[in-house]
């Protein structure tokens, strides 16, 4: 019995020595002992409440998780349509941008001309024979009339398109310079000889320019630029490059093929000149 | 006597890891294990209550000199409680089980920090919990459980060989 007591006793009693030393190192070490048994007690207790309390939160972390769960696939659903409808609009913007720089480099080229002008976009075209006629969406009420000649803009070029020949209200007919029944007054720009440009549609995509005198060295490339006779289309805008010549060896003309500055495929819009044509100034060789 | 060899040359060189720079290496969120604590504890499970407390005091004696703590005494102190406490109640469950061994390192571990935060609140600062506060004590007590097989298993065969 006396020995069992002492196998207890024994590290009982070393236990008690080795802290008694460790507490008086301790006690040396600091140059005070602030023995508060307030915070003595907390420092006992709180680990256990520590303990606690994150097990408790931890497991109502992990309930409410699930719940928030939910929450957050309908969320990400309401955040992706309105993702979505953002796209959308930026699209739109985008559009609306380039649209917007459209119209004001038109605006821009507008303002330049020597002459008064309205923008017209070409709405429609007509699908047979080489374009015979354009539809655009200005008419009487934008003060589109009869025989006004149309021009363009293609690579910073003024060229001619070609003239209206039909009007509504809010729509115009056009006949490109293309068109068999189209005569326009032409001149070489180089020796200002003087002729007729004819439409060759739907034979060619190009024109004849007739009437110039035989004794004209024309080339390729000559260009060929409005006349201003005729009294439609005013004098010195581009036509085209002459791409073939064709001298008979009787006759005092010569005639040649003109390649239209205008690529009416690529054509979005158009400016109709504002002048007024009288008949005394329209050819002889008119259509209508 | 061997036995007590196997473990001084385990504290010995724990000392010197955890004394090293590479040690830092180890740790997760700033969070290093504690292998003298482990080792201490397996020292108790195995020698009893007596050898345990022993070991604890020096060792934590040499923890608290090299290098100097401002606290001397803090790691003796706890350490010895710990290897009283492990030689003691281990002699009752012990029974060679790891499981058993890996819980008992995981009380003992926020049991070291009840010790510390006790003995910084008295010394320190009233009221100084930082150990708790922010949790890390629980990530030290989880590596420690980790730990604890691969030095566990190498130290029984061990002693199993020195007893055959």
């Amino acid at each position: 019995m006396r020995e069992v007591n002492s196998v207890r006793v024994k590290p009982l009693l070393i236990l008690i020595i080795l802290l008694f030393i460790s507490f008086v190192m301790m006690g040396f070490s600091q140059a005070k002992i602030t023995i508060q048994f307030k915070s003595l007690a907390f420092a006992v207790f709180y680990p256990f409440q520590y303990t606690g309390t994150a097990s408790i939160t931890f497991v109502k972390d992990f309930f409410s998780s699930i719940q928030n769960n939910k929450e957050l696939k309908r969320e990400l659903v309401e955040t992706r349509k309105l993702l979505e409808e953002f796209e959308r609009t930026q699209y739109e913007f985008e559009e609306m941008k380039k649209e917007n720089e459209r119209l004001k480099r038109l605006i821009g080229i507008q303002s330049e001309l020597e002459y008064e002008t309205i923008i017209a976009e070409i709405v429609a075209k007509s699908p047979q024979n080489f374009y015979k006629t354009l539809i655009v969406n200005r008419g009487t009420k934008s003060g589109v009339r009869k025989w006004m000649p149309v021009i363009a803009y293609q690579e910073g070029v003024k060229c001619i398109v070609g003239k209206v020949i039909d009007v509504q209200p809010y729509s115009a007919r056009i006949t490109p310079l293309i068109e068999q029944t189209s005569y326009i007054g032409a001149m070489l720009k180089d020796s200002r000889y003087s002729g007729i440009l004819v439409g060759q549609s739907p034979i060619s995509e190009n024109c004849l320019i007739q009437y110039i005198d035989r004794r004209v060295e024309m080339k390729y490339g000559d260009i060929v630029v409005t006349s201003g006779m005729g009294g439609v289309f005013p004098k010195g805008i581009m036509i085209g490059e002459v791409v073939s010549v064709s001298k008979k060896r009787y006759g005092i003309f010569q005639e040649a093929m003109v390649q239209p500055k205008v690529n009416l495929g690529r054509l979005e819009e158009v400016y109709i000149i504002t002048r007024t044509v009288t008949e005394d100034f329209t050819t002889p060789f008119e259509e209508e | 006597m061997k036995k007590y060899i196997i473990f001084i040359l385990l504290i010995i060189g724990f000392i010197f890891l955890q004394s090293s720079s590479i040690y830092d290496n180890l740790s997760i969120r700033g969070v290093t294990p504690d292998f003298l604590l482990i080792v201490i504890s397996l020292a108790a499970f195995v020698l009893g209550p007596v050898s345990g407390q022993i070991i604890g005091f020096i060792t934590g004696f040499v923890l608290d000199i090299i290098p100097p703590v401002g606290l001397l005494g803090v790691s003796a102190f706890t350490y010895t409680i710990v290897g009283y406490g492990v030689g003691v109640l281990g002699q009752k469950v012990y029974g060679n089980s790891i499981l058993i061994t890996i819980t008992f390192i995981f009380i003992v571990t926020l049991l070291k920090a009840a010790i510390l935060s006790m003995l910084a609140a008295i010394f320190l600062e009233p009221g100084y919990f930082g150990y708790f506060a922010q949790g890390r004590i629980f990530l030290e007590a989880v590596m420690n459980s980790i730990i604890t097989p691969i030095l566990f298993i190498p130290i029984i065969k061990i002693e199993r060989e020195m007893i055959t």
